[in-house]
């Protein structure tokens, strides 16, 4: 799977990186409809759709941009729906998930495609929200661990299997029609 | 720079067994080492604690963040009987009624445990 060039115009990669952000802004908003609630009763767990975006661009494009998106994402998102609970609990998530892509971008070196990356990424992202929850709420919140670490690991898999799929299809897309 | 294949690997496979297999881990770590029930702690808002004891039934209605929380102890056990949270993640969650087990409340802040105390002649149980 090549890389995208980095030779783009600012302009070209600020028009790029906005549409980026709402599409993951989007994913999110919608996937909040979702209630998971009645099938799975864990605090602020999500399917994590928005991850399917940043592992894409973190790992075909830029890790920088993935980070800016992600970043940016979190912040709006607790801006226009949430409050400054919310947004830790997103912040130290997100954050969690961007160093293990760091992490996995030098050390899983073709040994894993999206779906471990993504197992992994939602597992820290989920991590992360626990560890701000228990931070928060005292240590009784880590009970909840087992049951949130089989689901990243469903969720994880099928939005890992999912941008397996998508993601040869998107690349041309996002290229622009360049070869 | 690395880069990512596509296609599902060996590497895949071992990564979500190794997350699966540290959820059993835990679930069986902590089974076996619980602590002993005797009060409910309510934590509102990371700042305001209040405690009542397990074993007296009551109702208890608290707000947090703009959230009402409709709270029933019964029988030796605590749930939440209503709330306006959107998510209702609090309400779903039912009944618990072990120690160390708890409710929680994203969008009101608020997290209901049930914690050890009770009589003088309970011998704590090391873990």
């Amino acid at each position: 799977m090549s890389t995208i060039s980095r030779a783009d115009s600012p302009a070209s990669r600020a028009a790029r990186g906005a549409a980026l952000v709402s599409a993951a802004l989007l994913l999110s908003y919608l996937e909040s409809f979702i209630p998971l609630g009645i099938f799975l009763p864990l605090p602020g767990f999500r399917l994590g759709l928005a991850n399917i975006l940043v592992m894409f661009v973190f790992f075909c494009i830029s890790a920088t941009e993935a980070a800016i998106i992600s970043a940016v994402r979190v912040i709006v998102m607790a801006l226009l729906f949430g409050n400054p609970l919310s947004f830790f609990f997103s912040a130290l998530g997100a954050a969690f998930s961007l160093a293990g892509m760091f992490v996995l971008k030098y050390a899983a070196n073709n040994k894993l495609s999206f779906w471990g990356i993504s197992v992994i990424s939602a597992s820290l992202h989920n991590i992360g929200q626990l560890a701000a929850a228990a931070i928060l709420f005292g240590r009784a919140i880590i009970s909840y661990l087992p049951a949130l670490l089989i689901a990243s690991a469903a969720f994880g898999s099928i939005c890992g299997i999912l941008l397996n799929i998508l993601a040869p299809k998107i690349l041309p897309a996002i290229r622009g029609g360049e070869r | 720079m690395g880069v990512v294949r596509t296609k599902i690997s060996p590497g895949d496979i071992i990564a979500t067994a190794a997350i699966l297999l540290a959820a059993v881990f835990l679930l069986a770590a902590g089974s076996i080492s619980g602590t002993d029930a005797g009060y409910v702690e309510i934590l509102i808002g990371s700042r305001r604690t209040e405690r009542f004891d397990l074993y007296e039934d009551r109702e208890i209605v608290i707000e947090s963040n703009g959230i009402t929380l409709t709270i029933k102890i019964e029988k030796g056990g605590v749930s939440v009987s209503h709330s306006d949270c959107p998510d209702q993640v609090c309400v779903y969650t039912g009944r618990i009624e072990k120690g160390g087990e708890s409710i929680i409340c994203a969008p009101a802040g608020v997290a209901i445990t049930i914690t050890g105390g009770g009589g003088g002649d309970v011998d704590h149980i090391a873990g």
